[in-house]
């Protein structure tokens, strides 16, 4: 009994050395990357990386003014994970990928294609898919990562916060993850689009955390990239973008404004947006009938209008429905005349209901292009608010 | 009854003479002071000379009162009875000791077995027998409240030295004829008496039987508390659990006896034993009893919770932030990488020193005289907690998950259990450091494993969770309202399984 003991008990105490504590990493050997940007370079490409300064973000030490709280470094290679190798020159600590917020591409990148740098951020054991994948308008992804941001001390880790809250709350934006990318990718009926990034303000300015209250430059959203395949081929603008979640039915909330019948503005929450896509057909010809069940409330209304009648809230219904209408259509227009790509996925709805004018298509783009799509919004009035009548109607009498 | 014990034929019998009788008792005390001496003679009846001794152990026994009865005793209508010394022993036996328990001794070794435990001896010359009295004056701390196994609400009586009290005070709770105490003497040198009790018509006769095979092999010199016992009885040596419950309450013993098991109380220490003991045992409070069954049941949850925390934070936060740093949220993670920043030691060196520091800390502050007991954790909490943080030796992180452990390991109210938990967590530790969560892990699975395998007195340690025993499910991490316990828990073996009526 006693010797079995003693036995087992050697066997574990000699197993601890040999294993070395093997991938054991010590918090501060760690160089916690947020951000990750991809550029094309003449041969291969540049790769930026944010690294977080840990005890610039955590207040326990006392800020020091001097350190900023991320440090960006870029680095050359043939293929991402060369360059990322060859930082080991340049940074410290090992680079750390699992706590990712945003990955950038490049414009010029993206319309050369990112099909190639997609397969290093997919195959890593590190990455994650909880982080957003954008394309930097107009700019190098590099660039983007050396703007400070106000508010938030990680840049990245602010732009993580604002795309996800822009696009709940405004629906102009879309937060687009890995397994998203990958999958509108590998579909046939449907091109992936990216949220497009630019930095509004002086670049220069923006590129240390300043004293002003109001910053020289500040990272903004903007529109999406069009993909056909993996190659960006234009920019939607906030229309497009708003009709792409619409027909998509990702709209968690937005707003729309409308005229009233006298003259004036007024504007509608949009609460909840159901979406219901029928495909249909005429001759061989395959026909996308969307409807969209939209729930508003009023947000605010700065004309002369008696809300308390019935008709004035039915002549707002129909206002709002014709200016989602047009919103919708402009997107569409944009998206099968412009771009030719088939960005709402409408090519998985007739693979599953029309099977049979699916398998006729040889190429899904063209047919996109010149098919024809009806849109049926409904809209449902919820609530008006915690006043009745307008107070420019109030006011006036 | 228990006269004899030595037999006699050995020389261990009594001599007809009282000076050899005499001078045998004090030279085999070695003439020790505190045996105290006191000869006497008394006229018979016929004018016939009685000459006699009484001894006792100073400090022990009161003598006095006895001695008063002998020397102020008269023979009057008796007297003519008495035709010589043996009469003459009966008739202070019969007639002249008020005491309530008097024996018949032949025997040196039964004589000092009394001796020693406060009887007093009476001699008489010519006579080969002499009379043990109980003249048992206690010197003993009175009966207080528990020490260590507190209660807000509950009896404040705890256990004694004395081991009559303590059976006194089961009696008190149990007034049943059924409550069957039973002693013996272990110990070859001290001679302690142990008492084994039961009652009889629910314990089950098989761990009975097994409860005194166990004690029947117990070879041992001296016994001055019931781990002496613990230790010859328990089911495994090897293992950090306890299989024997110990507990200082009566009400705990007494409540006990009742769902079938046995306890055997030693003479000398206030802490009782109790088989067979399952794991659950050792999370139950009486407390969980003496308040309402909905909070009963909830600090019970909570307990086994701290007891997972108290085995397990140092290793998982050991492999979090070693090995699997993609669980932490991010900003999580960047405040504990700044905090290691400047931290020369590896978590595991760090989370070692901080729990040594504390076992340190813990040990030092039992052994202290209590009067300085305050600043030893003065000096504990501030100059250890915080400025081993800002000297820059451990992080703030480390700081809390020793102090949460340390805390939550006397959440459980058996010290043992307690113990076992911060064994436990150090080779967890270790498994973590080298092989983070996967090590952990396979830690806990060993543990399941030998908990599984544990037996307690033939009754499986883990039951009722392994094997699983529904019915009793509603005394292990729960407490069930007392009507809706009206059947013995099936764990413990018992031929009476309905504790009462069941009510609709």
């Amino acid at each position: 009994m006693l010797r079995s003991w003693a036995f087992v008990l050697l066997a574990v105490l000699l197993m601890l050395p040999l294993e070395g504590c093997w991938s054991r990493k010590e918090l501060n050997e760690l160089g916690i990357v947020v951000g990750l940007g991809i550029d094309k370079d003449k041969d291969g490409y540049e790769v930026t990386v944010q690294i977080v300064n840990p005890g610039q973000v955590s207040t326990r030490n006392g800020i020091r003014p001097e350190a900023t709280p991320v440090s960006s470094f870029s680095e050359t290679g043939e293929t991402v994970p060369e360059a990322i190798r060859r930082m080991t020159t340049l940074v410290s600590k090992k680079l750390y990928f699992s706590h990712l917020r945003i990955v950038i591409f490049g414009e010029a990148l993206a319309r050369e294609g990112i099909a190639k740098p997609l397969d290093y951020i997919s195959r890593d054991r590190q990455m994650r898919n909880d982080f957003y994948l954008v394309v930097a308008k107009g700019s190098k992804a590099s660039d983007i990562l050396k703007i400070s941001s106000p508010i938030d001390p990680i840049p990245a880790n602010n732009l993580n916060v604002k795309l996800a809250n822009s696009d709940k709350l405004w629906a102009a934006t879309g937060q687009i993850t890995l397994d998203r990318l990958m999958m509108d990718l590998q579909s046939p009926g449907k091109d992936p689009t990216l949220t497009g990034i630019l930095i509004a303000g002086n670049k220069r300015g923006g590129e240390t955390p300043s004293q002003r209250i109001e910053p020289r430059a500040a990272l903004k959203y903007s529109g999406m990239a069009v993909f056909r395949q993996d190659r960006m081929v234009g920019w939607l603008d906030e229309n497009g973008t708003k009709s792409l979640n619409y027909l998509q039915g990702r709209v968690h909330q937005t707003l729309a404004t409308a005229k009233c019948p006298q003259g004036g503005t007024l504007s509608a929450n949009i609460m909840n947006v159901k979406t219901r896509i029928r495909v249909g057909k005429s001759g061989d010809e395959p026909v996308i009938n969307a409807h969209l069940r939209i729930e508003v409330d009023l947000a605010d209304a700065e004309c002369k209008i008696d809300l308390s009648k019935n008709e004035s809230l039915t002549w707002i219904r129909k206002q709002l429905e014709k200016k989602t209408l047009s919103v919708l259509e402009e997107g569409l227009e944009q998206a099968q005349h412009q771009f030719h790509a088939d960005i709402y996925g409408f090519g998985r709805y007739v693979h599953r209901q029309q099977v049979g004018i699916w398998r006729k298509v040889d190429d899904w783009d063209e047919q996109f292009s010149r098919m024809k799509v009806r849109i049926y919004p409904d809209i449902h009035f919820r609530r008006i608010g915690t006043i009745q009548q307008p107070i420019e109607q109030v006011r006036r009498e | 009854m228990n006269s004899t014990t030595g037999g006699p034929s050995s020389s261990d019998s009594l001599s007809r003479s009282l000076k050899i009788n005499l001078d045998r008792i004090l030279q085999g005390t070695g003439n020790s002071f505190d045996i105290k001496n006191r000869s006497f003679h008394k006229r018979g009846a016929n004018g016939r000379k009685y000459a006699g001794a009484v001894l006792h152990a100073d400090g022990l026994a009161d003598a006095r009162p006895l001695l008063q009865a002998i020397m102020g005793c008269q023979p009057g209508d008796e007297g003519d009875n008495i035709r010589g010394e043996d009469d003459f022993m009966t008739y202070l036996r019969e007639s002249v000791l008020s005491d309530g328990s008097i024996e018949e001794l032949t025997s040196f070794k039964r004589m000092f077995a009394l001796l020693f435990s406060g009887y007093s001896i009476v001699l008489l010359d010519g006579v080969e027998k002499a009379l043990g009295v109980d003249t048992i004056r206690l010197n003993a701390r009175p009966v207080e409240e528990p020490n260590v196994q507190s209660v807000v609400r509950g009896p404040r009586e705890g256990f004694t030295e004395v081991l009559t009290w303590n059976t006194s005070m089961l009696r008190r709770k149990i007034k049943n004829p059924n409550l069957w105490i039973e002693s013996r003497v272990l110990g070859v040198q001290t001679g302690t008496m142990i008492a084994i009790a039961y009652v009889k018509g629910i314990v089950s006769e098989d761990v009975l039987k097994e409860v005194y095979a166990r004690l029947d092999k117990i070879d041992i010199d001296g016994i001055f508390e019931s781990n002496y016992i613990e230790e010859y009885i328990q089911d495994k040596q090897f293992t950090t659990f306890p299989t024997v419950f110990n507990t200082e309450r009566p009400d705990v013993v007494a409540a006990q006896l009742l769902e079938g098991r046995v306890a055997i109380l030693v003479d000398g220490t206030p802490f009782a034993l109790v088989v067979p003991a399952l794991f659950t045992q050792f999370f139950q409070s009486p407390e969980d009893y003496y308040q309402r069954s909905d909070f009963g049941t909830l600090i019970r949850m909570l307990r086994f919770l701290a007891f997972f925390l108290a085995i397990l934070t140092p290793s998982l936060y050991i492999a979090v932030t070693t090995f699997q740093h993609e669980l932490l949220p991010t900003t999580l993670l960047f405040n504990l990488a700044s905090q290691r920043e400047g931290v020369p030691f590896p978590a595991f060196l760090e989370a070692l020193i901080m729990e040594v520091t504390f076992e340190i800390l813990r040990e030092a502050s039992v052994r202290m005289p209590k009067t300085i007991g305050q600043s030893i954790s003065i000096v504990g909490t501030l100059v250890i907690g915080q400025a081993a943080v800002e000297a820059g030796l451990v992080t703030a992180g480390m700081v809390i998950v020793v102090s949460i452990t340390a805390i939550s390991n006397f959440v459980m109210p058996a010290f043992n259990m307690g113990i076992s938990a911060r064994i436990q967590r150090f080779s967890l530790m270790a498994l973590g450091a080298s092989f983070g969560l996967y090590g952990v892990f396979l830690g806990i699975i060993l543990l399941v494993v030998r908990l599984c395998s544990l037996k307690s007195f033939g009754v499986p340690y883990l039951s009722p969770f392994a094997p699983t025993r529904y019915g009793d499910q509603k005394d292990s991490l729960f407490r069930f309202p007392f009507p809706w316990m009206s059947r013995r828990p099936l764990s413990i073996p018992t031929p009476n399984r309905i504790r009462q009526r069941r009510i609709r």
